[in-house]
């Protein structure tokens, strides 16, 4: 199947899940719903990760004839699942001196990785996982946005509700937190 | 000395104005050029794990197809919008309740 054909396809499951037809928002879920749990246990850990892909999944639902298409569906699933994430952040903050279930990570799907670099990708990304589980979440989530997801300054600091200058210094101190982490891990 | 520079330099966020008073500094010095390397190779190396997907638990799909309550149109960003708009509310509030404050004190003081 081409990736015309995908994104037409998906067009047509948009469409239909505006109007209220369940179905084709479930295919929509079944097709995103690893990128979003994904997104959802960079944010706030594996304890709270499927209530907040839950929760952000049946936002999006009840938020579908809203949707205008103006962003990509799975852009506009991550801000939904970024602002979720964000108002539960309380009861994670209560799950963040748990230590983390590494076995969340062990079926990792990785489709950019080649297999010769998967030893050291392992080793280099546990470090990094156990770097980024140790920040504030208010660190945490603008590193997660900007350094993983590529997001621009102006989205992190919309979408989280904070200052441009707040967002440049929790990014500034939480890559040095997580480089002195490292260092000191190796 | 220089090292109190190389410190206040690197805890300037990048892109800030404040930190273009170090550009001439950062330009030959060894350290703070070695810091902002290792500050990119994190930088980078986490951007490697945008290509990793966490398989999500069986029962996602299952659970928030049995939960979908009638759509409404309601703006996904709302919860937020009101806890903003309520922390501002909050703080012009104590503002206006210190002024007011102040104020009275002195006229008290002068009547």
């Amino acid at each position: 199947m081409t990736s015309r054909r995908v994104q037409t396809d998906e067009q047509e499951l948009i469409a239909k899940a505006r109007e209220g037809d369940p179905d084709a928002f479930g295919e929509l879920v079944w097709r995103y719903r690893d990128t979003v749990y994904t997104l959802a246990v960079r944010l706030v850990g594996p304890d709270l990760a499927a209530d907040v892909a839950q929760e952000a999944l049946i936002r999006a639902w009840r938020a579908m004839p809203r949707f205008r298409g103006e962003a990509a569906l799975g852009t506009w699933l991550h801000r939904i699942t970024v602002n979720t994430a964000w108002t539960m952040r309380r009861r994670a903050a209560r799950h963040d001196t748990q230590q983390l279930d590494d076995s969340v990570y062990d079926e990792a799907i990785d489709h950019a990785t080649s297999p010769e670099k998967a030893g050291e990708m392992i080793e280099l990304r546990a470090g990094l996982r156990a770097a980024i589980e140790q920040l504030s979440p208010g660190q945490r989530a603008v590193l997660v946005l900007r350094d993983v997801y590529g997001w621009s300054h102006a989205e992190v600091s919309r979408e989280l509700g904070i200052t441009h200058t707040t967002a440049k210094v929790r990014l500034h101190r939480a890559r040095k937190r997580v480089r002195v982490l490292l260092e000191g891990s190796s | 000395m220089s090292w109190i520079i190389c410190r206040i330099s690197n805890a300037i966020p990048d892109g800030s104005r404040l930190r273009t008073l170090f550009d001439g500094h950062r330009r030959h010095c060894l350290r703070c050029q070695a810091d902002a390397v290792r500050l990119r190779g994190v930088s980078r190396d986490l951007g490697g794990l945008e290509g990793e997907v966490l398989p999500a638990p069986g029962g996602l799909h299952t659970e928030v197809m049995a939960t979908l309550p009638p759509q409404d149109a309601s703006n996904p960003r709302r919860p937020l919008l009101g806890r903003i708009i309520a922390r501002w509310v909050t703080g012009v509030g104590v503002a206006v309740a210190t002024l007011a404050a102040i104020l009275g004190r002195r006229s008290r003081r002068r009547g």
